[in-house]
């Protein structure tokens, strides 16, 4: 197990106001602020070994990465088209099913569908089934993508079992979880 | 801390493609291969970096993943994809064509099969 220093709080302060105005996901933002974190800190440490002061290091880091409430909105911005499509997929979902179970229990309601809409109940089926399956693996691509391996919790920390290792602790956010 | 020019969003989504081309890399090493490649001529904004990151990932371009190493903490990595490369080489052959096309107009390079361009003289 290893813990890391605790950060700057000029650092701690930007990633708090990045966190606080993310709209995202609460393990997507905290994925996001991980990383973050990760490049600040280099950031600072580099400017450190540049020859600032730890405290002028981490505001020039900071600095460098902008406001964080326009860095937290254009974050969030990208974000989104994902969720817009998760929420097609939802919305195609919701829509059969209601639709579906129509047809199948009330009298008259898969001749009208035929009629108006050329659906069959089997059709709407079919229609509900793809689309969760496609929500199904579309979610579940995109997490394997970023949680390629082990145990992932952004509470705060993030703890991680990977292959034989033992678990490590990586504090990310000093003693304080992001809000 | 430094005079070096920040770059737009177009630009960072270009180099971006581009420094991934050479390999696999994380954020800070992307924003600092630019930086040491132009002599610390041209700066990669940590604010704008991200949102590119995320938008080319959305756009299946790069794919990223979070890895480890021996020691130190998880790192995400990413990767060009083949319609990364492409949409690099795309971006690059218009590029240039801009790039020809401004020289011949400022008279610093004349386009092909031209004579040459306005000058200030």
């Amino acid at each position: 197990m290893s813990t890391t220093p605790p950060r700057e709080a000029q650092l701690e302060r930007y990633l708090q106001e990045v966190a606080g105005r993310l709209s995202a996901p609460p393990r997507r933002r905290d994925e996001e602020l991980a990383e973050l974190a990760q490049h600040l800190d280099e950031l600072a440490s580099r400017n450190e070994a540049r020859g600032l002061s730890r405290a002028e290091a981490a505001a020039a880091a900071v600095e460098a990465f902008g406001d964080p409430g326009a860095l937290a909105q254009d974050l969030g911005r990208a974000l989104r088209r994902a969720g817009r499509r998760d929420g097609a997929l939802q919305g195609i979902a919701m829509a059969a099913t209601p639709l579906w179970l129509g047809a199948v229990l009330v009298p008259g309601v898969e001749a009208w569908l035929w009629r108006t809409l050329r659906l069959s109940a089997d059709l709407l089926l079919a229609i509900d089934v793809v689309a969760l399956f496609a929500l199904r693996w579309l979610r579940d691509r995109d997490d394997l993508r970023r949680w390629p391996r082990g145990v992932y919790a952004f509470d705060g920390t993030v703890e991680r079992h990977v292959d034989e290792r033992p678990p490590q602790i990586v504090t990310l956010f000093g003693n304080e979880p992001p809000r | 801390m430094t005079d070096a020019t920040p770059l737009g969003r177009d630009e960072v989504r270009l180099l971006v493609l581009h420094v991934l081309t050479r390999g696999a890399s994380h954020g800070y090493a992307i924003a600092r291969a630019v930086e040491l490649q132009s002599d610390d001529a041209l700066r990669m904004g940590e604010g704008t970096l991200y949102p590119v990151l995320r938008a080319l990932e959305q756009d299946e371009l790069v794919t990223s993943e979070w890895e480890t190493a021996d020691s130190g903490p998880a790192r995400k990595v990413y990767r060009i994809t083949t319609a990364g490369r492409a949409e690099l080489a795309r971006r690059l052959r218009d590029w240039k064509s801009r790039v020809a096309a401004l020289g011949s107009v400022l008279g610093l390079e004349p386009l092909a099969g031209r004579k040459g361009g306005l000058n200030h003289a």
